[in-house]
């Protein structure tokens, strides 16, 4: 089986888990995210089931040191805390915040048809151009320097 | 705070996030890629030609997840009350924080 046969499949399930969960209805995940006003923590849940299961996989994953198809497994090494990471994740929960949705869910609301998500997606995808970008010009700046 | 007990739905979310899991078990354990969708989205920006085929396949059957439970369910409610202009922002700040954060919701959460 090719990864992309693989991927495809992942992404199928990965989609109908958030539809199940909810977690692709931004006025829930806004009425998880608000804990002020009357609070469903509804979600809170979605995120017990998904770990439950990614422990279990990451163990495997650890102890195998390839996958079943016997490929090389690609695990994020780094557990640095900089304030790249902070400010990144300060400003994604911002975003999260204001509109409910996070990369996933827009992606399967485009799936949907729906143009609440259509506009998300492009404006998230035109702020990931932007990072590549500004890295760009950050890699090219420095070694010219030296 | 105030708990919301008439739409809270402990057991959709869980069975859900089971489902999410096992979304990232399969990519884990099958292909060696970790299921953070921001990077995976990001990661096309590389433009790196043989890194491509399988973000595509992954972004592709996310869209597709809505399509393909429409052929045996009707969708649940989803419910958007935000602007186009305030998306657009949010969309904005989530694509540059989530790549200098190295991750959104599912990466950093799960894995």
């Amino acid at each position: 089986m090719s990864i992309i046969v693989i991927a495809l499949i992942s992404g199928l399930i990965f989609g109908i888990g958030l539809i199940l969960s909810e977690m692709a209805n931004p006025a829930k995940v806004l009425s998880f995210l608000d804990m002020t006003g009357s609070w469903d923590p509804s979600l809170a849940f979605v995120m017990l089931g998904a770990i439950s299961i990614g422990v279990i996989a990451f163990n495997l994953a650890r102890r195998r040191g390839q996958t079943y198809l016997g490929t090389s497994i690609n695990l994020p090494t780094s557990r640095v805390i900089d304030r790249r990471l902070v400010f990144g994740s300060l400003a994604f929960g911002i975003g999260w915040g204001i509109a409910g949705i996070c990369p996933g869910p827009g992606l399967v609301l485009v799936g949907t048809g729906s143009l609440h998500g259509i506009v998300f997606v492009v404006a998230m995808l035109i702020g990931m151009g932007i990072f590549e970008l500004l890295e760009r010009y950050r890699a090219n700046h420095s070694t010219s320097n030296k | 705070m105030i708990i919301d007990w008439t739409h809270f739905t402990p057991g959709s979310a869980l069975a859900g996030g089971m489902v999410i899991g096992i979304a990232t078990a399969v990519l884990l354990l099958l292909a060696g890629r970790i299921a953070g969708i921001s990077g995976i989205v990001g990661g096309l920006f590389k433009l790196r030609g043989d890194d491509m085929g399988w973000r595509i396949a992954f972004v592709s059957g996310l869209i597709m997840a809505p399509l393909v439970w429409q052929l045996f369910s009707e969708l649940p409610l989803i419910q958007i009350d935000t602007g186009y202009g305030l998306l657009a922002l949010a969309g904005l700040i989530v694509g540059v924080g989530t790549r200098y954060g190295s991750g959104c919701t599912s990466g950093h959460g799960v894995c």
